[in-house]
């Protein structure tokens, strides 16, 4: 019988060179599909963000009867313009009808002590089925600008444009989605 | 007896054959991920530039709604540079042959992997309506 004569250095020295190839490629690819995953969830949020920040003001924005130059809410006072946005829509019931010469004002804004928050203060009227509260809307802006139509100014505006960049880091990189829209005031 | 030999070489490099076949299919389905992302991206952006006109037109006047077939939007929509090779098409015709109802047909084209993708709102705008 053949003695076994164990491993030669110039094998050793074979495995462990083709190892080390392969085991860079490996690398490579998991290190690259850990930073698209990452990449990818941040972009998936800044859109499911954006989405959701342009619904939520788009929906209030169309049933408002006007917007509102300024207005006090509990001791601050907000004013209409690029960053802020004040609307004074008719109180709902509780079978969600409107109900007549009866209003709630809603203030969005950015928190001012950190710019990422998006906030939406409701100031209910008794009769109405909203309630009084603050909500933080969003906690991913990256730039929100109100724009006034026909004419430009708050006070008169007959519709809103709503521009939204939301942003997220992830991947070693910051991914941002931008989504604008506008709402044509239907109880002007 | 025979001695007990141990992985070889060729089993060594069959198994990472097999390893690196299984990863690269990981990695195409990363990409095609990353793909989709994209189209939903698009897709998105084309629903709110639509929904940007429809809101125009529901503050234009009812006299300035002249018919015209995939013409130019009325009014100025932004996010339409944020499409590749994006197009605005805008429709407007008699609804069921009265000049007082409109039909409003919004598109918004744009191109992805060689292939022209479309969102298309339609509504209809009464002489007597919001416009008013």
């Amino acid at each position: 019988m053949k003695k076994s004569r164990g491993v030669t250095l110039v094998e050793t020295l074979t495995i462990i060179f083709i190892l080390a190839i392969i085991m860079e490629t490996i690398s490579t690819i998991f290190v690259s599909g850990w930073k698209y995953y990452h990449r990818e969830s941040a972009l998936i949020q800044t859109q499911d963000n954006a989405k959701f920040v342009i619904s939520s003001l788009t929906k209030e924005i169309i049933q408002s009867s006007s917007v509102l130059g300024n207005r006090n809410f509990s001791g601050t006072t907000y004013t209409s313009g690029t960053q802020e946005l004040i609307i004074k829509t008719p109180s709902l019931d509780n079978d969600k009808n409107p109900i007549e010469n009866t209003f709630d004002y809603i203030v969005f804004y950015l928190e001012p002590t950190d710019s990422h928050i998006l906030k939406e203060e409701i100031e209910a009227n008794a009769a109405s089925s909203r309630t009084n509260q603050t909500k933080t809307v969003s906690t991913m802006i990256n730039n929100i600008s109100f724009t006034y139509l026909t004419p430009d100014t708050p006070e008169n505006a007959t519709a809103v444009t709503v521009s939204i960049t939301s942003a997220q880091g992830g991947g070693g990189e910051v991914q941002t989605t931008t989504l604008v829209s506008a709402a044509k005031l239907r109880n002007k | 007896m025979k001695t007990k030999k141990g992985t070889t070489i060729v089993e060594v490099l069959v198994a990472i054959a097999v390893l690196t076949i299984g990863l690269l299919a990981l990695y195409e389905a990363i990409i095609s991920g990353m793909r989709f992302n994209l189209k939903a991206k698009h897709r998105s952006i084309a629903y709110n530039v639509s929904s940007q006109e429809r809101e125009i037109l529901r503050g234009t006047s009812f006299a300035s709604l002249n018919n015209q077939t995939e013409g130019a939007f009325l009014g100025t929509v932004s996010g339409l540079d944020k499409l590749p090779q994006g197009v605005d098409k805008l429709t407007i015709e008699n609804y069921e042959g009265s000049s007082d109802i409109k039909k409003i047909t919004i598109k918004v084209q744009w191109q992805e992997s060689e292939q022209t993708k479309e969102v298309k709102i339609t509504t209809l705008i009464y002489k007597e309506g919001l416009n008013q």
